[in-house]
């Protein structure tokens, strides 16, 4: 049984991968927190059931998808997106590691970036832009917006991978 | 597919524009590799941690912000300020670093009242027209060009539409780029008095419309937000937007849409801070290209509610 400060800095130690993974089932970051937020409520209030901080995540994990998918269905009428089965599956591997380590590594690494990049990277991602507005904003097409986010994404995930130390493999 | 391809669906699912076949296609990749399955988990831990790392960038440095922002300009820029502040009342909420965090025990009984202070949220007694510019005096609405419409409402009779975006009083050479509309609400009386009460927060909720037929350009996002201040609310005028910088407190809700109708309800969230003396209500329309304000963009039913229990269990401690 864990105390409920000790869920509490569990799900905020967390709180980057686990925000992630509801973002993969809302595709919506904004409203990935705002779960995340309800999921940190619920797993104060049933502290006692929890037996060890992998219980804690792994049911934060799926807690949230669940109400994800009920959010988006009450909201859109319907659910359209990757399938509870797969999200269970990824839910399984999700990494867990700590935010702090990451966002050094991805500041040092966003440096790298010409600046064109940098101003994609914050339209889509602080300004919650989607890709046809980027497009529109930037004069580009949008293909090569999805082209150039998904280039990015791979030189800052070798990037961040070389500061950590991982194995890319 | 490689894993550029795959990254390249993957940017177009988180934007909701993955068709059904290249959706199948990209569950099919998933369920059957399970390094796709990764490099899935770690795209999506690394989008949100850029989105964490502008936040911080613009908590560093604001100016930098609007220095970056291609379509800004006073007027424009100190509008994106206000959703970039706004962001920031999160980014202490949840990803401040240097922070000491501590448990808001919570108790499970929440009260839940409706703020009398909101005057008239659903536009049944609003003066028509509405006055134009920030409101001077707490209760009343004011703001961009904005009317009243007697049909159609999501309650009572009237309605309201944003109609033309208008530059701030203060920064009249400012680009209007978004629709404006602003209530001052008097807050003195709302916070507890005993301390052994807990925290409170306020829920600023309204009701968007957007009636154009479906999938119309550009996207209209809709921003419903709320700023917490100290001092006299009759004389923020004078200043905004440039004080919003210094609100003790905001919260920031947003929705995006392509017509379609219906109404969609947005709630924005805020802590209610013992030092705030009044909030400054901010309902916003914003076409999300360099483009007049589109027709048939309404608000309703805006409601300020305060709950004696916070949804955040967490908060900020020195």
């Amino acid at each position: 049984m864990l105390p409920a400060d000790r869920i509490a800095a569990i799900l905020l130690a967390e709180r980057l991968p686990l925000t992630a993974f509801i973002a993969g089932v809302t595709r919506d970051f904004h409203l990935a927190e705002d779960v995340f937020q309800e999921i940190c409520v619920k797993a104060i209030a049933r502290a006692d059931e929890f037996e060890s901080p992998e219980h804690v995540i792994h049911w934060a994990r799926l807690s949230g998808k669940n109400r994800a998918i009920d959010i988006l269905r009450t909201r859109d009428g319907r659910y359209e997106g990757l399938s509870d089965e797969l999200l269970s599956k990824l839910a399984a591997d999700w990494p867990d590691r700590g935010s702090g380590p990451l966002q050094e590594s991805l500041t040092r690494c966003i440096d790298r970036l010409t600046p064109n990049n940098r101003e994609l990277l914050r339209l889509r991602y602080f300004e919650t832009r989607s890709c046809v507005d980027v497009a529109e904003i930037l004069g580009r097409k949008v293909e090569s917006v999805y082209q150039a986010l998904a280039r990015i994404h791979k030189t800052l995930g070798e990037c961040v991978r070389s500061h950590l130390g991982q194995e890319t493999g | 597919m490689n894993d550029t391809e795959f990254l390249e669906a993957v940017m177009r699912y988180q934007d909701g524009c993955l068709d059904a076949e290249g959706l199948a296609r990209l569950e099919r990749e998933l369920s059957d590799d399970p390094v796709k399955r990764r490099l899935f988990a770690e795209t999506l831990v690394q989008a949100a941690a850029l989105r964490g790392e502008f936040r911080l960038d613009a908590f560093r440095a604001p100016e930098v912000v609007a220095k970056h922002d291609r379509i800004s300009r006073r007027g424009v820029g100190t509008k994106r300020m206000a959703v970039a502040l706004l962001s920031l009342g999160l980014l202490i909420g949840l990803a401040g670093s240097g922070v000491v965090w501590a448990m808001a025990k919570p108790r499970w009984v929440v009260a839940t009242s409706r703020v009398a202070a909101l005057v008239d949220g659903g536009f049944e007694s609003a003066r028509d027209p509405v006055p134009a510019g920030f409101p001077q005096q707490v209760g009343n609405w004011g703001g961009d060009g904005v009317e009243l419409i007697a049909e159609g409402a999501s309650e009572g009779v009237r309605r309201l539409r944003f109609a033309r975006a208008e530059a701030d009083a203060n920064t009249p050479q400012g680009r209007a780029i978004a629709c404006d509309l602003f209530q001052l609400v008097d807050l003195r009386g709302l916070i507890p008095q005993d301390p052994n009460v807990g925290n409170s927060v306020l829920e600023l909720s309204a009701a968007f419309s957007d009636t154009r037929p479906q999938n119309s350009n550009p996207s209209v996002s809709f921003y419903c937000q709320i700023y917490l201040f100290r001092g006299d609310p009759e004389s923020i005028h004078q200043r905004w937007p440039s004080n919003i910088a210094e609100a003790v407190a905001s919260g920031s809700a947003s929705i995006t849409t392509l017509g379609g109708g219906g109404w969609r309800d947005v709630t924005a969230k805020c802590l209610l801070s013992p030092e705030a003396d009044f909030a400054v209500i901010h309902l916003i329309a914003l076409p999300n290209m360099r483009v007049g304000m589109p027709d048939g963009l309404f608000v309703d039913d805006v409601r300020l509610m305060i709950k004696t229990q916070p949804l955040l269990p967490l908060r900020v401690v020195d």
